[in-house]
């Protein structure tokens, strides 16, 4: 695989630092399995698969069809990863100064750029960083409708590499619910390597949705650094079906006590698919609590990773923290790992984790079968109902329904003697 | 809750015994390998494949993934062979035993003599490295049993030993294992004739005894077709200053229907209250399923060393086989635990099941770490995992890390796990009936380890239960 990485900033101040990442990350390369955070997905073998070359020349973009989610919102449009318009006349406020936002810049991207740079793809993303947005939400504010982040894919991106990064800063007291929309109608496959960067100050809240909308022959890996401030509380739902490869990352930090971390996954992985989350809760302060549930459906040899760690600090008394991990394995092709980790220095805490994996309940589908339900149809029930208990918390009947369309889009379940 | 108990007691084996040691000279390199094989009038071949583990160690790195960090170990400035002298020409019967050792042995409370037929347990007693006496070996050899230091297995049945030697842990294997197939002094042999049950508990007590000297221990258990036995390992050591490393190498074969039970307790010399010494036990253990139906069942109880780190394995290769592992680990002041297992599921319809109780106090850490891995022939197959974790005190860490992988849609995995401290409920309960604050910890502890500790074989059970409390005392706080 030959890559064409140039650094096209050359502005003083950032140009060194550019520089020296970009060294860095040749002299480490793509990570690999050998790599204990990679360990399941080797995605230097991905790229060299799939990929003769990789550059970061300009892009070649087109406007998008525009899609248009039926019902209130805001809006952000986002083409190729960087900040195209974006529209709030639907939250009509008095108040002037409840947001801004405008295109992240390098200067702001420095802010975060150390914190992991032990990681080659962060090293990466700092050398050939591209635009993303910048989003604050002023204190005291709660949005009366979500924020949709259309985040489109066009015109022809073959061999590209997009390197772009996003920041949301949650101020005091204010709250949000922001949905990712990912539409990729772009030709050519490309790799797509972003690093978000989110900031609740205290007593502050923010769902976050991350849905895919139609296949995708892509490749997305997304590292997401979340810090969460006393009573703070944060939610990330991942509906990344349909994309041919996908590693998500979410960093997340209890950094101030009474804080609620949630991460919720329902996935379904047909042909050839690979996707891995890779989860880092950290309780720093105590009495913080964090939930994790992952749902797989695994066919057509498809791979599905989970990698869940909990770290509990000595001080971080009374935590709560549970994690939970299932595969369903539709086939013989299909393969789940999980490594559901623990990493405890604390006493009075209560954490547990569970993680399954199998094929479908017989006694589940004799069941359905016996009320006159045909093999397949009680096959695609039992699926949907996996995959649906993770929308239980959601309490947004529009986002439901969004979620309840991705299922029936994503879930193509074939044949099948059952 | 506030301190409520400070005594800590001294750790009940450490005394040492003054025989005089022969040794081979310090160092590691092919001269002492040499040495080693000449000592032990070993064949050709064996000097041989102790050389190319020694060719192949040249190149390896010592793993540093693990969790617990250690010194660096100077490997030149180890003792690679100690024999007691006074065994140079082996014994006739006990009475020839130097006396100093049978006093050893019975401070230890080996069954050697007298209590040999009361309790039915035949030993193979090993003092540092060489073999002393064996017990028993009539009745075992009347049903056709061999049960004997692997030198004299060596000697005495090359074929099997060269037949099943490095098969389940090759030579390449990792860092120690290759260690330890270079310069293994001694250790246990035993084979189960085809459709032989070992009418009696198989056990072997290990002893540290020479200072700075390693010990490489290599077992090898072969169960024949329809074969039953139960070996048992315990450990005791003396006290000592220096941090010791034990590198040793089990390994277990079971062919059709054979069923292989091992159990464990080790209570090293797990260092003083502040980290100062204790031993570095990192051992590899594995086994082979080789045939159908055939069992291999781990069960430890790890409550001694400065660092334990180790994963009896099960390669479950036999369609139908099974493989379970029970385990406790007790970590107090500086002790770390670095150990789980790993079911390697081959064959079809293969079981495993995994219990692992972890219980961490002091500053001490442990962490279970272990592979369930179903291949995508090994149709049918199930595995369950639980490992629960116990902390006491804020200055320890427990910590879990499972790697699962299912490759194949008819095969189920199920695992969970906890981790909490003393119910708080449940010690009030405790103490409201009379009972004082570590009296109740060790009752509550006791239930908590239960599953594990009925796995194990009478005699082995009492005496882990007393080691679990022992282990705990001074640590209520």
């Amino acid at each position: 695989m030959e890559l064409n990485f140039k650094i096209k900033d050359k502005s003083d101040k950032s140009l060194k630092l550019r520089e020296e990442n970009l060294l860095t990350f040749k002299k480490k390369g793509f990570p690999n399995k050998r790599e204990e955070d990679w360990k399941f997905t080797d995605l230097e073998k991905v790229l060299k698969d799939n990929f003769k070359e990789l550059n970061n020349e300009q892009l070649d973009s087109k406007k998008p069809n525009i899609q248009n989610l039926k019902f209130i919102h805001n809006s952000i449009i986002l083409i190729n990863g960087k900040l195209e318009s974006f529209d709030f006349k639907s939250e009509n406020s008095k108040d002037k100064n409840y947001l801004t936002i405008k295109e992240l810049d390098i200067d702001h991207h420095l802010n975060f750029a150390n914190e992991f740079k032990d990681n080659s793809m962060q090293n990466l993303n700092t050398a050939l960083h591209e635009g993303g947005f910048n989003l604050n939400v002023n204190s005291d504010y709660t949005f009366k409708y979500p924020i949709v982040i259309y985040n489109y894919f066009t015109g022809s991106l073959k061999n590209k590499m997009i390197n772009n990064s996003e920041s949301i800063n949650m101020s005091i007291n204010s709250n949000a619910t922001i949905i990712e929309y990912l539409i990729d109608e772009s030709e050519g496959n490309f790799f797509k390597n972003t690093f978000k960067y989110v900031n609740l100050e205290e007593n502050s809240s923010l769902d976050y949705f991350f849905i895919n909308k139609n296949e995708s022959n892509n490749f997305f890996y997304e590292f997401s650094r979340v810090k969460l401030s006393k009573d703070s509380n944060f939610k990330k739902y991942l509906f990344s079906s349909g994309m041919k490869f996908g590693k998500f990352e979410s960093n997340i930090k209890l950094n101030g006590s009474n804080s609620c971390g949630e991460v919720y996954s329902g996935l379904f992985l047909g042909i050839n698919k690979h996707q891995e989350i890779k989860t880092n809760i950290q309780h720093l302060k105590p009495s913080c609590q964090s939930h994790q549930d992952i749902k797989n459906v695994l066919t057509s040899g498809s791979k599905g990773v989970f990698q869940g760690k909990i770290f509990v600090d000595e001080i971080a008394q009374k935590t709560n923290a549970y994690q939970l991990s299932k595969g369903l394995l539709l086939d013989e092709d299909s393969e789940f790992s999980t490594k559901p980790e623990l990493e405890i220095y604390a006493d009075n805490v209560k954490c547990s984790h569970g993680s399954t994996s199998g094929n479908i309940d017989k006694e589940a589908l004799f069941y359905l079968k016996a009320r006159g339900i045909e093999g397949k149809e009680a096959v695609k029930m039992i699926i949907k109902g996996f995959l649906e208990s993770v929308l239980e918390k959601i309490k947004n009947k529009e986002i439901i329904n969004i979620l309840l369309k991705h299922f029936n889009t994503h879930i193509k379940y074939e044949n099948r003697s059952n | 809750m506030s301190k409520v108990i400070d005594t800590n007691k001294e750790y009940k084996y450490g005394f040492t015994t003054d025989i005089e040691s022969f040794k081979a000279p310090k160092g590691l390199n092919e001269e002492t390998i040499k040495f080693i094989s000449k000592e032990k009038k070993e064949p050709k071949w064996l000097l041989n494949w102790r050389l190319k583990a020694y060719k192949r160690l040249k190149l390896l790195k010592e793993p540093n993934w693990q969790k617990p960090k250690y010194p660096k170990i100077d490997y030149q400035d180890l003792y690679y062979y100690s024999a007691p002298k006074s065994t140079k020409d082996k014994p006739k019967s006990l009475e020839d035993v130097d006396p100093k050792l049978i006093e050893t042995y019975k401070k230890l409370g080996i069954p050697l003599d007298e209590q040999k037929r009361l309790s039915g347990v035949a030993v193979d007693a090993v003092f540092d490295s060489v073999s002393v006496a064996t017990t028993f070996k009539g009745e075992l050899t009347k049903k056709g049993i061999i049960f004997c230091s692997i030198s004299e297995a060596i000697q005495n049945h090359p074929d099997l030993v060269k037949k099943y030697l490095g098969s389940v842990i090759p030579l390449t294997d990792h860092y120690f294992a290759t260690l330890n197939s270079a310069v293994f002094t001694d250790g246990s042999f035993v084979y189960i004739p085809p459709n032989v049950r070992c009418p009696m508990e198989l056990s072997t007590y290990f002893r540290i005894n020479a200072s700075q000297t390693g010990q490489f221990e290599r077992t090898l258990i072969i169960a024949d077709k329809g074969s039953y036995v139960s070996y048992l390992e315990g450990c005791t050591a003396p006290m000592r200053d220096e941090n010791q490393l034990h590198a040793a190498n089990v390994e277990l074969i079971a062919l059709d229907d054979a069923e292989i039970k091992y159990s464990t307790v080790q209570n090293w010399y797990p260092g003083d209250e502040e980290g100062k010494g204790g031993i570095y036990n990192f051992v590899t253990k594995r086994g082979a399923c080789r045939g159908k139906n055939s069992k291999i069942s781990w069960t430890q109880v790890e409550t001694g060393s400065a660092i334990t780190w180790k994963y009896p394995s099960c390669i479950l290769q036999g369609d139908n086989s099974v493989g379970e592992f029970y385990s406790i680990a007790i970590t107090n002041n500086h002790q770390k635990a670095d150990t789980g297992t790993k079911m390697i599921h081959l064959g079809k319809n293969t079981k495993s099941k995994i219990i692992s109780k972890g219980i961490s106090a002091g500053n001490a850490d442990n962490t279970y770490r272990g592979l369930v891995d179903i291949n995508k022939k090994a149709i049918n197959s199930r595995n369950y995992t639980q490992c629960d974790s116990l902390l006491m005190g804020n200055k320890c860490g427990a910590h879990t890390v499972p790697y699962i992988r299912n490759k194949n849609s008819s095969s189920t995995i199920e695992h969970e796990a906890t981790t909490s401290k003393i119910n708080e409920e449940q010690l009030f309960y405790c103490n409201q009936r009379g009972l004082n604050q570590e009296e109740a910890v060790s009752l509550i502890v006791n239930g908590f380890c239960k599953e594990v500790l009925q796995q194990l074989p009478m005699e082995f059970a009492v005496e882990a239960q007393k080691l679990v409390s022992i282990s705990l005392e001074g640590s209520v706080g």
